[in-house]
């Protein structure tokens, strides 16, 4: 009569599970020494984070240290620029400028800075910019 | 086995060296006397023993998952290994089988007629039974230890058992006749 299968499994677990069993000090003085190699083992795999960690570290205070050193000795921003704004687009067809939208004064550049200059020198203007005499 | 898993998941994570020492006291015994049965002598089974899980110690927390199956692996390639150096016959060793005092004074004849069939298939199939019926590896593992296709190990299992029940029927016929 044939054994079923789970009948030989069990028999198969049963079998191999009677063989003799390994001396106990000769296990444990390998688990002693099974430990310290696992204990160095471990050890080992840490240094890569260690360093994964040292890189990060060292490129978060270089990043700070930029941006430390833009905040406290870079140009200050300048608040009071007026934005710029861009001229209207000149037309391609016809060559024609719109001179409806040039607010320009009646007179050119050449012709506003001797008013300004002398209008400074009289004293008819506030003094915006002084050269600092030594 | 997902205890063990926890063990060495536990070590891999915190260090834990308690959780190691369970799973070696666990494991040990058992992965000796499969060297054994594999043909290794005993003291060379305890040096086979002690380099697994050197081996294992090195390379599980890369993969935690299924550290028995892992341990196993190592195990079998670290004696395919030792033998082809010694180039005994693995047969010869696995021979002396029944030479070993068994455990028990009493051991029944059911387990050396076992042992005896399961002699008697090739080293693949007779690993394939040890480690999915002795050691209790899933299929999925007994696939990783042997570098097999799971369905692959399911359908040579299967056929191992079978030609286990046409022998045991066999026999027994030839006893009674």
């Amino acid at each position: 009569m044939r054994p079923g299968e789970k009948h030989i499994e069990e028999a198969i677990a049963a079998a191999f599970e009677r063989l003799p069993d390994p001396d106990p000090t000769r296990l444990k003085s390998l688990e002693e020494r099974l430990s310290r190699a696992a204990f160095r083992a471990r050890r080992r795999e840490r240094p890569r984070w260690t360093y994964w960690w040292l890189i990060l570290g060292l490129a978060a205070t270089g990043a700070a240290a930029w941006w430390a050193g833009e905040y406290f000795t870079g140009e200050p921003f300048d608040n009071d620029v007026v934005p710029h704004t861009p001229s209207a687009p000149a037309f391609e067809s016809g060559g024609e400028s719109r001179d409806d939208d040039v607010h320009e004064p009646a007179g050119g550049i050449e012709d506003r800075a001797p008013n300004a200059e002398s209008a400074a020198g009289t004293g008819q203007s506030p003094t915006i910019y002084r050269r600092e005499r030594y | 086995m997902n205890a063990r898993s926890d063990q060495i998941q536990r070590y891999c994570a915190d260090g834990d060296q308690t959780a190691f020492r369970l799973f070696y006291r666990a494991e040990a015994p058992k992965l000796w006397k499969f060297l054994v049965t594999r043909g290794c002598d005993r003291d060379a089974a305890y040096d086979l023993l002690a380099e697994s899980f050197l081996r294992f110690t090195q390379t599980v927390c890369r993969d935690p998952r299924a550290p028995v199956a892992l341990l196993y692996r190592i195990a079998i390639n670290l004696r395919i290994d030792a033998h082809r150096r010694e180039t005994v016959a693995a047969t010869d060793a696995v021979e002396n089988l029944d030479e070993l005092p068994v455990a028990a004074p009493a051991e029944s004849d059911d387990h050396a007629h076992v042992r005896a069939l399961v002699k008697t298939l090739p080293e693949s199939e007779q690993n394939l039974l040890l480690l999915r019926y002795w050691i209790g590896l899933s299929h999925k593992e007994v696939a990783q230890v042997l570098g097999s296709p799971e369905g692959t190990v399911r359908r040579q299992c299967a056929e191992a058992l079978e030609k286990l029940r046409e022998r045991w029927g066999s026999e027994v016929i030839h006893a009674a006749g």
